[in-house]
Order: structure tokens, then sequence, then C-alpha cells
């Protein structure tokens, strides 16, 4: 069992005093020693889809891995009545060749005994743009620009909360873009943002960081 | 008591959402109080702590203390170690996120630990090295060779920063350019010895630095009863190991502390031969009978720990 831990909103650059924000293990930054279960398994389910297939085995075993964790550590049962999943889109369209829905399969894995579950793909990817990893960090309105809202899949109402999963959660740019187009969609129910992982810097690290900030 | 909540930043709430989950999501500074607020009640120890989780099994501190106890505690923190070092401080809380596994070996698991550094370390083969705190010079000697020679077979060397012995294994760890974590008697903010203060820095800075003496508890006690965390530690040093090397220690060392937990924790117990050879001591044999290793050379450790990751590698 591992307990969700509350983020301090504090300590990322894009979350507000309304936000509400939860991950379970840690990323290291670079990516560390690959040897914590959490940098595995987020290296893991990172994998592009064009990887050999013997790298996709993995990304297949981080999917399980991590829809298995969620499975244990939410309540299925009354989330199945009052809430609402989204999978939070990469940052490729679909048709490209590195679009990747590996949200999305968690939270088929998650839902994989509870087929009740309201899970909906409710932002699209429009455009490619360099993935917050790689390029320049984009801010949540540039971020936004890139996407929008599936109106196909307002047809029934959204639940008393919308929980927005993404992998990993560095400075929440990803997670208030979403929020921005919810909310401009006319959405008004509580967001929760629900992160696998949160980035983390070696402390001999942290200060290069924040210089370059 | 308004007032005091609005205050009190990073507190988890019972906002309606998180029914979502299957248990109450945790705030890292919260349990840290919490805990801090456990080791406030007279008599609290390791043991007594420890059956206290034990008897409330998925507990977590902030279950077990009252919110104002808690609020009032992050208060006293931030006057007696300040507010810059108590956000560089991180914690591991039983039952969330990277909290390791192998400590619950020890005979009374420590349910809250506090670092600073690349805690990733913690993650990687490790072995201690252990011994006296007024070493021979073959002991100093033969303390930074082992730790030069683990760390170029992929080791990183866990010791606690004591004098002697731990701070020889420690600076031969960083000069063969390799990891190290100390796992201290005291709480982060405090050095003993005082001389081994930018060793301690460098090794929080640059590696992994670890303690699970409370903040408050310590400050409010004297030197007497505060020396009994030394010990304490070693109990965890070895849990979070796969294997501790003495080096060379006394009849009445805290060292045989470690020794007694690696063998209850099925850890791997080294003792150099050159103990073997000092009969005013008794506690080699004693040990060997009980299943620790003798060993001639750095070369026999190595090899009985790399057989070992070959063994576990092939499973």
């Amino acid at each position: 069992m591992t307990r969700p831990i509350q983020l301090d909103n504090d300590s990322y650059r894009y979350l507000d005093d309304g936000d509400f924000c939860y991950h379970f293990l840690e990323y290291t930054s670079g990516g560390g020693f690959r040897i914590s279960q959490g940098n595995q398994q987020i290296l893991n389910l990172k994998k592009k889809p064009t990887s050999p297939e013997n790298e996709l085995y993995y990304k297949r075993k981080a999917i399980e891995f991590w829809g298995n964790l969620l499975s244990t550590e939410l309540n299925l049962a009354v989330s199945a009545t009052n809430s609402t999943f989204m999978p939070m889109p990469c940052s490729k369209p679909v048709g490209h060749q590195d679009y990747d829905d590996r949200m999305l399969k968690v939270l088929r894995r998650m839902a994989r005994n509870t087929p009740q579950l309201d899970i909906r793909e409710l932002l699209i990817q429009d455009r490619a743009r360099t993935s917050q990893h790689e390029g320049e960090r984009l801010s949540p309105e540039q971020i936004a620009s890139y996407m929008s809202v599936n109106q196909a899949a307002l047809a029934l109402p959204i639940k008393e909360n919308l929980v927005v999963l993404d992998d990993v959660i560095t400075m929440g740019a990803s997670f208030k873009a979403a929020k921005i187009l919810v909310e401009r969609a006319g959405i008004r129910t509580q967001v929760v943002g629900l992160f696998l992982a949160k980035t983390i810097w070696p402390p001999s690290e942290l200060d290069d960081w924040l210089a370059a900030l | 008591m308004l007032h005091r909540a609005i205050e009190v930043p990073y507190m988890t709430t019972n906002a309606a959402h998180t029914k979502i989950f299957n248990s109450r999501p945790i705030s890292p500074l919260e349990e840290m109080c919490a805990y801090e607020s456990l080791w406030q009640n007279q008599g609290a120890w390791f043991a007594n702590l420890a059956d206290l989780f034990r008897s409330n099994p998925g507990a977590i501190p902030s279950d077990l203390v009252d919110a104002d106890r808690i609020a009032d505690t992050l208060e006293n923190l931030k006057r007696v170690i300040g507010e810059e070092a108590l956000s560089s401080t991180g914690i591991r809380v039983h039952g969330a996120g990277e909290y390791p596994q192998k400590l619950r070996d020890a005979d009374h698991p420590v349910e809250l630990l506090y670092y600073q550094g690349n805690w990733e370390l913690v993650e990687t083969n490790s072995v201690a090295i252990v011994g006296t705190r007024s070493p021979t010079e073959e002991g100093a000697f033969n303390a930074g060779l082992i730790a030069h020679k683990l760390v170029k077979n992929g080791f990183t060397v866990v010791s606690g920063l004591a004098k002697g012995i731990d701070t020889a294994a420690h600076t031969a760890a960083l000069a063969a350019g390799g990891n190290t974590i100390a796992v201290i008697g005291t709480p982060l903010n405090d050095y003993y010895p005082k001389e081994n203060m930018d060793l301690q820095k460098h090794i929080a800075q640059h590696h992994l630095l670890i303690s699970q003496v409370p903040f408050l508890r310590y400050k409010d006690q004297n030197y007497k009863t505060n020396r009994l965390f030394f010990p304490a530690r070693n109990v965890t040093m070895s849990a979070l190991t796969q294997a501790t090397i003495i080096v060379e220690a006394g009849n009445t060392s805290g060292t045989l502390v470690q020794a007694r937990a690696a063998l209850a924790q099925k850890r791997k117990l080294f003792i150099l031969e050159s103990c073997f050879r000092k009969t005013e001591l008794n506690w080699p044999a004693r040990f060997e009978k009980l299943g620790a290793i003798r060993v001639q050379n750095v070369s026999d450790i190595i090899g009985l720990l790399t057989d070992d990751q070959a063994n576990t590698a092939r499973q």
C-alpha cells in the first residue's frame, strides 16, 4: 500500500491555492540511477511507441504496474459513482508516429475489474509540440493552445470530481492547461490532479535547475 | 483555532474529493510534525513507538495525534530548527512513497526517517563499514581500503559519521569517486563530532544523509539520554544495507549493536581476521558462532557479496 501524497502547491510554479494534486512515487530528474521503482516504471512507461518490441514489453509492464497501483489506492466503487477520469493527452496528436495514449491505457488497466468507471478522453491534442521534458518549457496557456475539448465526450454530464491523470508533475503546467480548457468548456466540477510520480532533483542539481528558471 | 488552521501550510484536507482514495492522502510535513509530537510523550522510544504502530495497523503518525497538537509542533519546529532547515528536510514515512520496505526487518522498525540528499542511493547495493571511534593505524587503513574496493565494485559505502572507522570509510569512499550514505545518531541539523561538520554537509549535498532522531526530543533531552540514539541508529544502518563489516571494535563498542542487528535481520556480517587475533576480544568468536563470517582480506568480502548478487540475478 502506498498512500497518495498531497502536493505542496507552494512548490509548484503553476499550482495555486485552489488546486488539489496528489502523487504516489518519485521520478528523479534525468532518470537518476534508474533503480528506484518510480524511476524505472516512469522511464518504461514513457518509452516511445516506435521502440523495439523488447522495450515495448516493459512499457506494457509499466502500464500494468501503474494501473494496478491506482486500482489498489483508489476507492473504485466510490469513484464509479462520483468521478469522471480523464487521461492527459500526450504532446503528439493522433496519427503522429510518437502518438502515445499511455495514460488512457493506465486508466483502462485501473478499471479492468470496475468497467462502470467513467473514463473519457476529454482533451485532444490538435498539433504536435515538443514534450515538456525535451524542449523549452511552455506555459499553461501555451500548452492549452495545442489542445481542444472533445465535444463528443461531453454528451453526458461530468461527475462531481474530474480526475486528471498524468504520469509526472514537474511544475504543474500541463495540469493547469487542462484546467483552463475544462473551465472554458463550462465544466464546473472539482478538478483533481493525479500524478504517478513527482519530479525531484538531487540537491546538488536543484540549484542549477532553480537558476535556469 | 481557526486562525491557527489558516497559518498552517501544506496540511491535508478532508475535502469531499478525497473519498476517491482508499486511505487519506498524506502531507509529509504533517506526518513529520505528528511524529515529533509522539516523541514528546513521556518515555517515548523506538520500541514503544513500534508497538504503538503495530497495534494500529495501517496508521500513519497523523492518525494518532490531534490536529491542534500537530499545529503546535509545527510552530515549535519552526522556532527550533527554522523554516529554511524545515523545508530542506525530507522525510520518508511508512505507508507512503519511497519508504524502504527493508527497514521493516528491524526489531522496532522506525516509522519515519529524516533525510537530506539523493534518496535513490538507498536503493543501490550498499554495505556498512563500522567500528571503533579510536582505531589503530591498521584498523583505519583497512576501513579505507575496504571502502575503496567496495566502491570500485559498485557498492555504496554506508557508515555512521562517527570518529575513527566511520570517518575513514566515508572519506575513502568519496576519494574513490564512489557513493556514500551516512546514518547519523543526531538530528540532521546537529553535528557529532563537530569536526565532521563539513563532511556531513558534503554528504547531505552530494550523497545521502539519514537520521531517525526527532529534532524536538533531542533538543529537550540531555547528552546522557541522547547518547542512546547512537546505537539505535546502528540497527537502522544494518536494516538499510545488505551486509555489515566490522573492521575493529572493543568488547563494549556500540558497533556490536549493529553486529547483533545484522544477524537478527538476516544480513551478512563480516568480521576481519585481525579482530580474531586480538585475544582480549571475546565478541569475534561469539558472533562467528552465531553466523558471522570471518574474512581474511577485502577480496573475500567482495567475492562473497558478488556471489550473492549473481545468485539473486539468476533467481
